[in-house]
């Protein structure tokens, strides 16, 4: 059983299953949303977490102090991810039947902002603050001995809530991973408003008038962003190396790693011949494939499948909109790639410093 | 939309009631937590540590000071009650009420003084005017007398003479009357007064106790109050909330500022806060000493029982550290810079306490809740390491004064050598341990002797330092690989050495004179040194200074061992073997008796040298293909002949296993040694230690488990074990060899001795100000020292009860004549000059060919080392220079310190000391040494040349008086001139000869030991003629009669002109010629 869980914890496998796992849930959301099976979901979960933690490293690793809220994280965003698709089901219903959703009928008119507004979020501050209080008076701050240059702590991991930027750097050369990509995100979050003009599901929950906004939240967020800080905090252990949820953390776990450059893919594998001296040639395929995906992919969507968006956002938007997407997505391309062919760089010019 | 506001005021969104519940319990809530926070910060360990310790302090201070009240005569007797104070307070009371009763006697006596004085006063008028008168009466009958030409004053004759007598008798009378009384009245004034003196005396007394006791009650109650947590005041202090402004359970701390915390970025002084527990550790003379490994119930404080932690203990080493007056003293160098451990932070497990072994480590877990924590990399050292603290402050010492275990690791990594691989800072520039391999084919008897040496060395002799190669547990892979690497490194060294030139062994030696040379009382002297099967004793098999000579014989050959008995030096430079001065005889006897020592066993052992040339081209083909293909190596290798290969292989090997770091190896004098430094190694971080296959507990290795400490004794006991469970290439394995001394099973207090000093080399972070720094006298005198231990002087000689090890041979009562003599105070009892001298040449060559020796009776030889100018003085600076009794110049203060210093500190007593280990001595003496400087106390050394009293030239009846004190001693009967036995005498009554006193002798010494030879020299069989006995020193002189008279007389007779020519004579007429 534990092998066979340590088996599921593969990188790639986990991924994979996180994925299907995310799209199965929207796509039967009706079934999974059903309280009944969200209650046995949740029970399953429960019942996993006091079975696996009689296993000692199991244990160790989920109580550490430093990993607590992160479980805690879990079980809030399966809740929240569960609500929000348990009223978008239920509006979607209503709207099929013709009727308002639930929160227009709820509640037509405006609240005072005294006491409705004040009053509350004084109370979610009390309880907050106490919350906090206690939380720190039961789990003491993890201490750790002076921070030493020569001796870093093995695994060196990132505040939690920034492991998947910390995961991403696998995956994409530093100047990407930790520059560009997080200035993508924070810009792209901030130009939803201006991107997203629709007012479809505006103070009330829906999936069906919004699918693909919704997917691509979900995608971005549990599977891109919380799925990699659960990677990183319970399945990365010392040197980086990956150990199964029930395998122990031996310093000297050895993984096979190997960098392919797409260069060498396409000049020696495909083509049969060295590869050219001068970088530009050497790097001219990946480059190609890199403006291409950036700039022919979002123009042929448009001719075809993504018709109807272009002509509801019009050009601009739609295009801003289809590069931020077009970067996220290459988030999962880069990591298959990784796993699969052992690709390191699609361009890898060390003569600029310059690895994409 | 107004409308709709308007018509829905007063409707809310959420329920306010339903609200106003919620705010409830979340303020609720919040308090609740709150004070949680307050009660948790609240609730500290050490607290309970501070309140039971002040409750004992309090029971102290009650004691005390009743003890005190009784000690000061309290007359009173005193219950068992608990309040002194109370009871002193009584005692006040009742010498107030002596004095008040006193007091009403004051006004009767002050009236009677009045009075008498008012008596004495009237009639001390009356009577000075009835003087003046006499007197004026007495100038007229005079002048008229003589007017009148009377005869007699008494008895006139005139008339008128008669009535002027009568007049002036009767004045005369009234004058005497009152003068009489007036007396009278003067005494009983003064026994008026005396009485009001008395009064005023016993009231001062009464007074002065009454101030005194009024003081202690004050202090005592003082002292008790601070303690007495029942105080409410002291309860509010304490109290929850209001503890902020000044608890009296607060956490403790001592600044370390020359102690540094290494925090990678920054220095940081230890700020040390153990005390807020351990608050009795400089308090000796209350609490007992020791730590948990020492069972509880002392009777010194008797308050402490079972349940009470080690915490209370006090510093078990109270003269070296912690104490105010130690050289250590708490306010100075904390805690944590020698226990190691957390400072900046108070908790048993977060201060990180290391528990010394599985039981302990138990207890702990059980009673105090220890559990292993990582967040410091320098956890307190287990009680087993504590001394690899000394060496931080203390590097430029070869022993450290009482850290017995790191003196004996560091005598053990020098006597096998550890530094020939591993760097290590106390041994730069030490020569390596072994002897030089460039002319092994002109030594050995055999040519396959090296190789099973080597193969395995404990076969020919169990006690070499030498360690195990091969034929270890990583190695069973390759069966035949050891023989072929044994062959391999042999050849190549063959083919290294060349011909050396010795001298032929004249064949003509006997073996039973040998015998009797080599180990009969100890022989010569080799037994100083080496051990041989012939001559059995407990250190048989032991590493000793040299190796172990049984089987000698079948190892090197006949011609070698003459020529290195004669001359060790000439085959050898730089060898610590000395020169015995034996004739060619001797050497040829010794050399036919060790041939006949042999190792039969040894002998007869075969070692199968591989048949073919595969396994070294095997070994070939690995190094080679390290840099080139296969095919090339195998190229090369093919194009070699047989004995290349082998010499080829050899070389790699060579290299590989560092034998250069012990063995003076040709074309390898500067090579680098091939371990790892192990400077620092104490302060290695665990994680860097590679545990291989050991298994890991589960993501939190557990510190006391996984510490270097634990990696090192590990390595130790078996040094290829972290290769368990893993592929390796033969050249990627481990090779550090085993050493058989350090094996698993063999003695742990070695293991742990070596270990306590490999731990000891750490990264070093303490300020100069704060190391032991020696002055150029107190280099010199460590540079002897290591001399006094690489030459091994303590092979034969006893020097504060290390070594002698000769004495072992010399068995019996007859063997005691031949125990070489004692070295203690060695610098004190000779002068430099001539110790200089004889270290250089110990026989006195006088010219004619004749030797003359001090002790011509000792069958073992004081060899001649051959030390150079530099060294010669460095091993007389350390005799010297010595701060011991022997060398101060004020013995009565140094006795007085040293009296004072074993009441404070029990443990030193005269009869544990001479049992103890001499480190143990040796740190007597430097602690009483201290004290005897700071007290201005002086030492021979450094006073003027000749180090003492200058003896006086002795002239007339002086000169006889001392002469003929040394005849009636019978002297010479045991200090032969020429060291010649008497007849009726044995060798074992011999004493020096006197002749050389004047040159060799310091006369101060000359003096201390006529009073007290036995307190010199233990076991002296030296007269004490003037040993006191019943408090009186006798005189042996009736001449002379002045015991201190007669020692002077007797010393400046020795260091006289006259003395060199009496002294024969006597010797003569001894001898009867």
């Amino acid at each position: 059983m534990k092998e066979f869980f340590n088996a599921l914890a593969d990188p790639s496998r986990f991924f994979l299953i996180f994925t299907v796992a995310v799209f199965a849930m929207l796509k039967w959301r009706e079934f999974f949303t059903a309280p009944k099976v969200a209650l046995t979901i949740f029970f399953g979960a429960v019942v996993f977490f006091v079975w696996a933690i009689r296993d000692p490293g199991f244990k160790a690793n989920i109580t550490k102090p430093d990993n607590i809220p992160i479980i805690f994280m879990l079980f809030l965003v399966g809740f929240f991810s569960w609500l929000s698709l348990y009223r978008a089901v239920k509006n979607d219903r209503r709207i099929d039947r013709g009727e308002l959703p639930e929160e227009a009928v709820e509640n037509p008119k405006k609240v005072l902002t005294w006491p409705d507004l004040v009053y509350s979020e004084f109370l979610c501050m009390l309880i907050g603050t106490a919350v906090l209080l206690i939380w720190a008076l039961l789990l003491k701050a993890p201490l750790e001995e002076p921070a030493n240059p020569n001796k870093t702590p093995n695994p060196s991991k990132a505040p939690w809530y920034f492991l998947g930027l910390q995961e991403m750097l696998v995956y994409f050369d530093p100047w990407l991973a930790g520059v560009i990509l997080p200035g993508l995100i924070v810009n792209g979050l901030m130009a939803i408003p201006y991107v997203d003009t629709n007012p479809k599901g505006n103070g009330y929950y829906t999936f069906k008038e919004r699918p693909f906004a919704i997917t691509s939240f979900f995608f971005g967020f549990i599977v891109l962003w919380v799925s990699m800080i659960i990677l990183m905090t319970f399945l990365r252990g010392p040197n980086q190396a990956f150990f199964g949820p029930f395998e122990p953390w031996n310093l000297h776990k050895v993984e096979p790693t190997v960098n392919i450059q797409f260069s060498q893919i396409f000049w020696e594998q495909w083509l049969g011949t060295s590869r050219p001296t001068g970088w530009f040639l050497r790097e001219l395929p990946g480059i190609a494939l890199v403006v291409g995906y950036l700039a022919i992919t979002p123009m042929l969507l448009a001719k075809t499948v993504c018709k109807k968006m272009v002509a509801q956002m019009g050009n601009p938007r739609y295009l801003t909109m289809m590069i931020m997407f077009l970067i996220m997505v290459a988030m999962p391309i880069k990591m298959v790639l990784r796993w699969t062919f052992n690709l390191q760089f699609i361009v890898n010019i060390q003569e600029l410093f310059l690895n994409i | 939309m107004a409308e709709e506001r308007i018509k829905d005021a007063g409707a809310t969104f959420f329920d306010v009631k339903a609200m106003n519940r919620w705010f409830l319990v979340s303020v609720a809530v919040l308090t609740v937590a709150y004070v949680a926070s307050v009660v948790q910060d609240h609730d500290r360990e050490f607290k309970g540590y501070q309140g039971r310790f002040f409750e004992m302090e309090r029971e102290l201070a009650v004691r005390q000071g009743r003890a005190a009240f009784d000690a000061a005569g309290g007359e009173k007797v005193i219950g068992d009650g608990v309040d002194t104070a109370g009871e002193l307070r009584d005692e006040i009371e009742r010498l107030r009420r002596m004095r008040d009763g006193d007091e009403r006697r004051r006004p009767e006596l002050a009236t009677a003084l009045h009075d008498a004085q008012f008596r004495f006063d009237v009639k001390n008028a009356e009577m000075k005017m009835a003087k003046a008168r006499f007197e004026a009466e007495r100038f007229i009958y005079e002048e008229l007398a003589h007017h009148l030409g009377e005869h007699a004053l008494e008895a006139p004759e005139t008339e008128e003479g008669k009535a002027a007598y009568e007049k002036y008798l009767d004045l005369k009378r009234t004058y005497e009357q009152l003068d009489e009384e007036n007396k009278q009245a003067e005494s009983e004034r003064d026994a008026a007064q005396q009485a009001l003196a008395a009064l005023d005396a016993l009231d001062g007394d009464v007074a002065a106790k009454l101030v005194a006791l009024e003081r202690d009650v004050a202090r005592l109650e003082k002292r008790a109050d601070s303690f007495d947590a029942e105080r409410g005041f002291t309860k509010f202090r304490n109290s929850i909330f209001f503890n902020f402004m000044a608890p009296t359970l607060t956490p403790r701390k001592i600044v370390v500022n020359e102690i540094l915390d290494d925090l990678n970025f920054l220095s940081v002084p230890k700020v040390d806060m153990c005390i807020s527990c351990h608050m009795a550790s400089d308090r000796f003379k209350d609490y007992p000493a020791g730590n948990a490994h020492v069972t509880f119930g002392d009777e010194k404080n008797p308050l402490l029982n079972d349940d009470d932690s080690g915490a209370f203990r006090s510093h078990s080493k109270p003269e070296l550290f912690c104490t105010s007056l130690s050289p250590h003293n708490q306010e100075r160098f904390g805690c944590s810079g020698c226990h190691g451990g957390g400072n900046q932070r108070v908790g048993f497990a977060k201060t990180f306490h290391t528990p010394s072994d599985a039981h302990e480590r138990e207890v702990w877990e059980e009673e105090l809740h220890w559990h292993p924590v990582h967040e410091w990399e320098y956890p307190m050292l287990g009680s087993r390491f504590l001394e690899a603290s000394c060496y931080k402050c203390h590097q430029d010492e070869v022993h450290i004064p009482g850290a017995e275990k790191w003196n004996r690791g560091r005598d053990i990594v020098s006597k096998l050598g550890c530094f020939g691989c591993h760097k290590m800072e106390p041994f730069d520039g030490v020569r390596r341990t072994g002897p030089p391999l460039g002319h092994v084919t002109s030594k050995f008897a055999d040519l396959d002797f090296m190789l099973k040496w080597v193969d395995e060395p404990a076969s020919f002799r169990p006690s070499t330092p030498m360690p195990a190669f091969f034929h270890r547990e990583n190695r069973s892979m390759e069966p035949g690989r050891d023989a072929a690497e044994i062959t391999a490194l042999v050849t190549y060294l063959y083919n290294l050495s060349s011909p050396q030139q010795l001298k032929s062994y004249p064949g003509s030696g006997d073996a039973a004179k040998g015998k009797v040379l080599f180990g009969e009382f100890g022989g010569v002297g080799c037994m100083g040194c080496h051990g041989i099967d012939d001559f059995p004793t407990d250190k048989l098999g032991e590493l000793r200074h040299g190796p172990e000579l049984s089987g000698i014989g079948s190892k090197v050959t006949p011609d070698w061992l003459y020529t290195w008995i004669l001359d060790p030096k000439s085959l050898w430079p730089a060898t610590n073997m000395p020169d015995l001065r034996l004739t060619e005889q001797e050497a040829a006897d010794l050399v036919a008796y060790l041939m006949t020592r042999r190792n039969v066993a040894f002998e007869q052992k075969s070692f199968a040298k591989p048949a073919d040339d595969a396994p070294f081209e095997q070994i070939l083909l690995e190094k080679l293909t390290e840099r080139m293909t296969a095919a090339r190596a195998a190229e090369e290798i093919a194009a070699m002949s047989g004995l290349e290969k082998r010499r080829k292989a050899g070389e790699y090997l060579l290299n590989h296993y560092g034998c250069f770091g012990c063995h003076e190896v040709p074309g390898y004098e500067d090579a680098k040694p091939i371990g790892a430094e192990l400077n620092g190694w104490g302060s290695k971080h665990a994680d860097r230690l590679d545990f291989g296959m050991v298994e890991f507990e589960w993501k939190d290795p557990e510190v006391a488990k996984f510490n270097r400490e634990s990696w090192l004794e590990q390595k130790l006991k078996n040094t290829r074990f972290y290769d368990r469970g893993k592929d390796k290439k033969p050249f990627e394995k481990l090779k550090m060899p085993q050493f058989s001394q350090l094996t698993e099973g063999m003695s742990d207090a070695d293991r742990d001795a070596v270990m306590t000093f490999v731990l000891s080399l750490v990264k070093d972070n303490t300020a100069p100000s704060i190391k032991r720094q020696l002055t150029a006298d107190e280099q010199a005198v460590e540079r002897g020292a290591l001399l006094v231990r690489e030459k091994n002087c303590i092979g034969c000689h006893l020097l504060y009860g290390e070594g002698g090890e000769i004495r072992n041979f010399q068995l019996g009562d007859e063997g005691k004549a031949y125990y070489p003599p004692l070295l203690d105070g060695q610098g004190a009892r000779t002068q430099p000059a001539w110790l200089t001298s004889f270290l250089h040449d110990p026989v006195f060559g006088k010219g004619d060919g004749a030797k003359a020796h001090l002790r011509p009776w000792m069958k073992a030889r004081m060899p001649t080392f051959g030390f150079t100018p530099a060294e010669l003085n460095d091993v007389v600076a350390y005799f010297a220079h010595e701060k011991v009794w022997h060398t101060s110049t004020e013995r009565e203060l140094w006795d007085t310190l040293a009296t004072k210093f074993r009441k404070d500190f029990p443990g030193y007593e005269e009869a544990q000391l001479r049992k103890a280990d001499h480190t143990k001595v040796k740190l007597f003496h430097d602690l009483v040494a201290r004290n005897y400087e700071r007290q201005g106390g002086g030492f021979t050394y450094e006073s003027e040349y000749p180090y003492g009293a200058r003896p006086q030239p002795l002239v007339g009846d002086d000169l006889d008086k001392a002469r003929n004190l040394f005849q009636k001693l019978q002297c010479v009967l045991c200090h032969m001139p020429g060291g010649v036995v008497p007849t009726g005498k044995s060798p074992a009554d011999m004493a020096p000869d006197l002749s050389l006193a004047r040159e060799r002798l310091s006369p101060n010494w000359v003096r201390h030991w006529l009073e007290v030879p036995e307190v010199y020299q233990p076991g002296t069989r030296m007269p004490p003629f003037w040993k006191i006995e019943g408090g009186v020193r006798p005189s042996v002189d009736p001449d002379i009669n002045d015991p201190v008279r007669e020692m002077d007389l007797l010393r400046d007779y020795l260091f006289s002109d006259s003395f060199a020519a009496d002294y024969q004579e006597v010797a003569k007429k001894a001898r009867g010629e």
